[in-house]
C-alpha cells in the first residue's frame, strides 16, 4: 500500500499535484482567501473549462497527433449555438445538440485531411484553426450575441446541490466516460496502440485511419462542449471565446504526464495539469498581482515541471 | 603492461537494479582485431560505451598509450583517437555522404566551410574503403552496408587508432561482409586496433586475432582466437554446455496449405509462384534486396499486389489489409521488432492481447483479469522470462520480446504464420529456444514461413528453402545434413 502511494507520487502527475496543493496552501497563508466557499467554487468552475479542453487535446496527443484548432472549434461552435438560439429562435437544448454535432464535424474535417492525404496534424489543425476563427469573425462581425435563455445558462452558472458548479459536474462525468473508454474499450486501447507504434498497430489489423478519424471527431465534440459551456456561463457569446485555449490545453495534458510523442498518458493526469494551471491564474489574481504575470509564472512552472520529469526519467533509464 | 595500446582495469558501472559492469578488465594491442563476445546483457555495449565516453564508470581506470585517461564525452574519445560505429548507425539520413563523413570535423577554408575539399576528401576516403560512389548522394539513399562504411570513414577522418564496431554484420550479406573484412584487415595493417562486438562466432574465427568473453557483466576470458573453439566460446558465454542448434528431420504432410501464383508488384518482385505444405517450416532465403519482405508483406495485405492469385487450403482468397489476413488465420511477425512488432510502452499482456480483445470483451467492456490469465498462460507456455504479465515489454530482452509477439499469434490460433528475421539480434541460447518453439508450433499443424538472412539458420530449421534474388524466385531446395551456405548462394546467384 505504501509502495503504491509512493509510486503514484513518483509519476509526473503526482509531482504536479503536490506542487498544486503546496501553491494553494501558500496562497491561503498569504491571503487567507483561497479556501473560502465562494472562491473555491469560482476556481473550480473556471478550472473545469481548461480541463475539458485539456481532455480534447489529451486524446489527440495519445494518438501521437496534435490539435491546434481546439480553441477555434470551441469558439465557432459556441457561436453556432448562440446564433441558433438567439437569432434563429431554436429551442436552446436542441441548439446545444446541434452545436455539439457541429464540433464533431469540424473535428472530422481535420481527420479527413490528416488521414486521407497523410498531412501532418500540426499543419492541418493550424490551418483549420485560422479558418474556423475567421468564420466566427465574419459571421458575427465582432458583435457579441446576448439573450441566451435562462433555462440553459443555469448549466453554466449554477451548481449541483448549490455546492458543485455544473461545469465541474460535467467535467467529472466526461472524465469518467473518457477514462472508461480509454481503459476498457477496444477503441481506447487502439488509441494507445496507434500512438505508441503505428506500424505495429497496422500489422495487428488495427485500421489506424478509423481510429484517427474517431479521435479527431471526438476531440471536436469535446472542444465544442467547452465552448458551449462557456457561452452558457457568460450568458452571451463573445467573439473571443476560447481564443487562448490552445496552449493551455496542451500544457494541461503534458503537465499531467501525457507524452507529446503519443502512447503515454491519460485523462486523470490532465485533471491535475489543468488544476495547476488554474491555480496559477487564480492565485495571481488573489494575490493582487497584475494578471500579466500569469503567462510568466505559467511558463516558469511548466519549464520546471517538465525539466524535473526529464531529469527523473534520465536517471532511471539504464 | 606496455605491450597494450589500451587497458581498461576493474571497470564498474551500476544502474538502478543492475550491476552492468562488475570489475571488468579489457586489454587491446595495436594492430589487432579483438572480438568482444557475450550473450545479450553481458555488458559488451556498456563497456564500449564507457570507453567512448557515452557513459562514465563508477570506478576503475582506462589507460591509453601508457597514460591514464578519462573520456567525459564521445568528443573527448574522438580527440583521443577512439572511434565507434554503433549498431544503429550514427548518421544524419538527409545529409550527403560527404557531409556525414566530416560531421564535427568540417573541412574549412579559414572560417568558411570548404565544400569542394569536403567532397574530394570524402571520395578519397570511400575509395580507400573500396567504394566507388558519388559522395554527394544522401546517405539515406545508399545500402545499409555502404552506410556502415560511411560511419567507418567518419572515424578514420578523426584519425581514430581504435575503432569499435558494434554488430557490424547484422544486416550485411555475405559479399558485403567480405568487403567489410577486407577493409578491417587493411586498417589492421596500418597499425589500427579494431574491436568487434558480434554474435557471429564463425566470423569471430574468420577475422579476429583475439577474443574477449563477457558474461553477466563480468570478464570471463581473453585469449588468442586460434586457441579456442566455437563450442568453447559458447560454453564460456553461457556457462553451460549449450547444444549447437542441430537440424531435426521432421515429418511433413503432403497437403498443400498455401499456394501463391504469379505474384507481382512493380519492381519489388515479379511472377512469384510457390506452394507451402500444411505444418511445414518453409524457409525463404535470399540476399539483401531480394524482395522477400516485400513479397510477404504484400501477401499479408500491407501493400497491394499488381497481379497474382492466392489460395488458402484450396480456396482462392483476396487480401487487401492486415485485418483481412488475420481473419483468414494468417499472422506476421515483422522484421524490425522495435519499429514494427511491439508496442514498447505497453505491457506484455497488452502486446499479446491487442488484437485479441474480442475474446475477453463482454458488451464492449474488456475484462482485464481474463486478459491477464491468457497472458500468464502464454508466458508459461513460451517460457518467457519476466517478473509478470504487467511488465512493460521494452524492459525484456530481445529474445523474450520476440516470444511475446509469437504469443500474440498463438492466442489468435493462426493457421499460417510468417516470421521475418525472427532471431535477429538475439543471442545463441535464445535462438535455440525460438527454434524449438517454431518446431513445436509446426508440429501442432501451424504452417510456418521463415524469412531469414542467416542461411545457417534456415539450414537448421527449414523443411524446404525457397531462394529469391532481385525480386525473382530462383529455386526451392530441400536441405539435408550436408547442405551448406554455398549451395544456397549458388542458386541465388545463378
Amino acid at each position: 500500500m505504501k509502495n503504491k502511494l509512493f509510486n503514484s507520487i513518483k509519476t509526473t502527475a503526482g509531482a504536479v499535484f503536490i506542487v498544486t496543493i503546496l501553491m494553494t496552501v501558500v496562497v491561503q497563508i498569504l491571503t487567507g482567501h483561497f479556501y473560502t466557499a465562494y472562491n473555491l467554487s469560482t476556481f473550480i468552475r473556471s478550472a473545469s473549462f481548461t480541463i475539458i479542453i485539456g481532455f480534447a487535446q489529451t486524446l489527440v496527443l495519445l494518438l501521437g497527433g496534435i490539435d491546434l484548432s481546439v480553441a477555434s472549434i470551441a469558439g465557432l461552435c459556441s457561436m453556432i449555438f448562440a446564433m441558433l438560439t438567439t437569432v434563429a429562435g431554436v429551442d436552446p437544448f436542441l441548439a446545444i445538440v446541434i452545436a455539439l454535432a457541429a464540433g464533431a464535424v469540424l473535428g472530422a474535417i481535420n481527420g479527413i485531411f490528416i488521414c486521407t492525404l497523410n498531412l501532418t496534424p500540426f499543419i492541418v489543425t493550424l490551418a483549420t484553426s485560422a479558418l474556423y476563427k475567421g468564420i466566427i469573425y465574419v459571421a458575427t462581425k465582432g458583435i457579441p450575441l446576448t439573450g441566451i435563455p435562462a433555462s440553459v445558462t443555469v448549466i453554466g452558472q449554477g451548481s449541483l446541490f448549490g455546492v458543485i458548479p455544473y461545469p465541474a459536474v460535467i467535467m467529472l462525468v466526461l472524465a469518467v466516460i473518457l477514462m472508461y473508454m480509454l481503459r476498457f474499450t477496444s477503441f481506447g486501447r487502439h488509441i494507445y496502440a496507434v500512438g505508441g507504434n503505428e506500424s505495429a498497430a497496422r500489422i495487428v489489423g488495427i485500421q489506424s485511419s478509423k481510429t484517427k478519424m474517431g479521435v479527431y471527431a471526438l476531440t471536436g465534440f469535446i472542444s465544442s462542449l467547452a465552448g458551449v459551456l462557456m457561452v452558457l456561463r457568460l450568458a452571451s457569446s463573445q467573439v473571443n471565446i476560447g481564443e487562448n485555449w490552445a496552449m493551455p490545453s496542451i500544457t494541461a495534458a503534458v503537465l499531467g504526464g501525457t507524452s507529446m510523442n503519443g502512447g503515454i498518458g491519460g485523462i486523470g493526469g490532465t485533471i491535475i495539469g489543468g488544476l495547476l494551471m488554474s491555480v496559477i491564474s487564480f492565485s495571481i489574481s488573489l494575490l493582487g498581482i497584475s494578471s500579466y504575470w500569469d503567462q510568466i509564472v505559467t511558463g516558469i512552472v511548466v519549464l520546471i515541471a517538465v525539466s524535473i520529469d526529464a531529469i527523473r526519467r534520465r536517471n532511471s533509464k539504464a | 603492461m606496455t605491450e597494450y595500446l589500451l587497458s581498461m582495469n576493474q571497470i564498474v558501472k551500476q544502474f538502478p537494479g543492475t550491476l552492468a559492469l562488475d570489475h571488468v578488465d579489457f586489454n587491446l594491442k595495436a594492430g589487432e582485431v579483438m572480438a568482444l563476445i557475450g550473450e545479450n546483457g553481458a555488458g559488451k555495449s556498456t563497456l564500449m560505451n564507457v570507453l567512448m565516453g557515452i557513459l562514465q564508470p563508477d570506478s576503475g581506470e582506462i589507460i591509453l598509450n601508457g597514460e591514464k585517461i578519462e573520456n567525459k564525452s564521445p568528443y573527448e574519445a574522438l580527440q583521443k583517437k577512439i572511434g565507434m560505429v554503433p549498431q544503429e548507425l550514427n548518421l544524419v539520413p538527409d545529409l550527403s555522404i560527404a557531409e556525414n563523413i566530416f560531421l564535427g570535423c568540417h573541412q574549412k577554408k579559414g572560417r568558411r566551410m570548404d565544400w569542394g575539399q569536403t567532397v574530394v576528401k570524402a571520395k578519397e576516403m570511400m575509395e580507400k574503403l573500396e567504394v566507388d560512389i558519388d559522395p554527394g548522394i544522401k546517405v539515406s539513399e545508399v545500402s545499409a552496408a555502404y552506410q556502415q562504411l560511411v560511419s567507418i570513414a567518419r572515424t578514420l577522418v578523426f584519425g581514430s587508432n581504435i575503432i569499435i564496431l558494434d554488430e557490424p554484420t547484422a544486416s550485411l550479406t555475405l559479399n558485403e561482409t567480405e568487403h567489410l573484412f577486407r577493409n578491417v584487415r587493411k586498417l589492421k595493417e596500418e597499425g589500427k586496433a579494431i574491436i568487434i562486438i558480434t554474435h557471429h562466432l564463425d566470423e569471430v574465427q574468420e577475422i579476429s586475432d583475439r577474443v574477449t568473453i563477457m558474461r553477466d557483466g563480468k570478464f570471463v576470458k581473453a585469449c588468442d582466437t586460434k586457441d579456442i573453439s566455437i563450442d568453447e566460446m559458447i560454453y564460456h558465454m553461457a556457462n553451460q554446455k549449450v547444444e549447437k542448434n542441430q537440424r531435426v528431420e521432421r515429418q511433413v504432410s503432403d497437403e498443400i496449405f498455401l499456394e501463391v501464383k504469379n505474384f507481382s508488384r512493380g519492381r519489388e518482385f515479379k511472377d512469384i509462384s510457390f506452394e507451402v505444405k500444411k505444418g511445414e517450416i518453409y524457409g525463404v532465403a535470399g540476399l539483401v534486396g531480394a524482395g522477400r519482405t516485400e513479397l510477404f508483406t504484400c501477401i499479408y495485405g500491407l501493400t497491394q499486389k499488381d497481379s497474382g492469385q492466392l489460395f488458402l487450403d484450396g480456396a482462392e482468397i483476396d487480401i487487401h489489409s492486415p485485418a483481412e489476413a488475420i481473419a483468414h488465420g494468417i499472422g506476421l511477425v515483422p522484421e524490425e521488432r522495435r519499429k514494427q512488432g511491439m508496442f514498447p510502452v505497453l505491457s506484455i499482456c497488452e502486446n499479446i492481447m491487442m488484437l485479441n480483445y474480442d475474446k475477453v470483451k463482454k458488451r464492449g467492456k474488456i475484462n482485464f483479469s481474463k486478459a491477464k490469465e491468457i497472458a500468464d498462460y502464454h508466458i508459461e507456455a513460451l517460457r518467457i522470462k519476466t517478473p509478470g504479465a504487467d511488465t512493460l515489454i521494452k524492459n525484456l530482452s530481445g529474445g523474450n520480446q520476440q516470444k511475446v509477439i509469437l504469443g500474440r499469434w498463438m492466442e489468435r490460433n493462426v493457421k499460417l504464420l510468417i516470421l521475418d528475421e525472427p532471431t535477429r539480434g538475439i543471442d545463441v541460447r535464445a535462438k535455440g529456444e525460438i527454434y524449438k518453439l517454431v518446431r513445436e508450433m509446426a508440429d501442432m499443424g501451424i504452417t510456418i514461413i521463415v524469412i531469414s538472412s542467416e542461411m545457417d539458420e534456415l539450414l537448421t530449421i527449414a523443411d524446404r528453402i525457397m531462394i529469391m534474388n532481385a525480386g525473382r524466385l530462383k529455386g526451392v531446395l530441400t536441405p539435408d545434413e550436408d547442405m551448406v551456405r554455398e549451395d544456397l548462394l549458388k542458386v541465388a546467384l545463378n
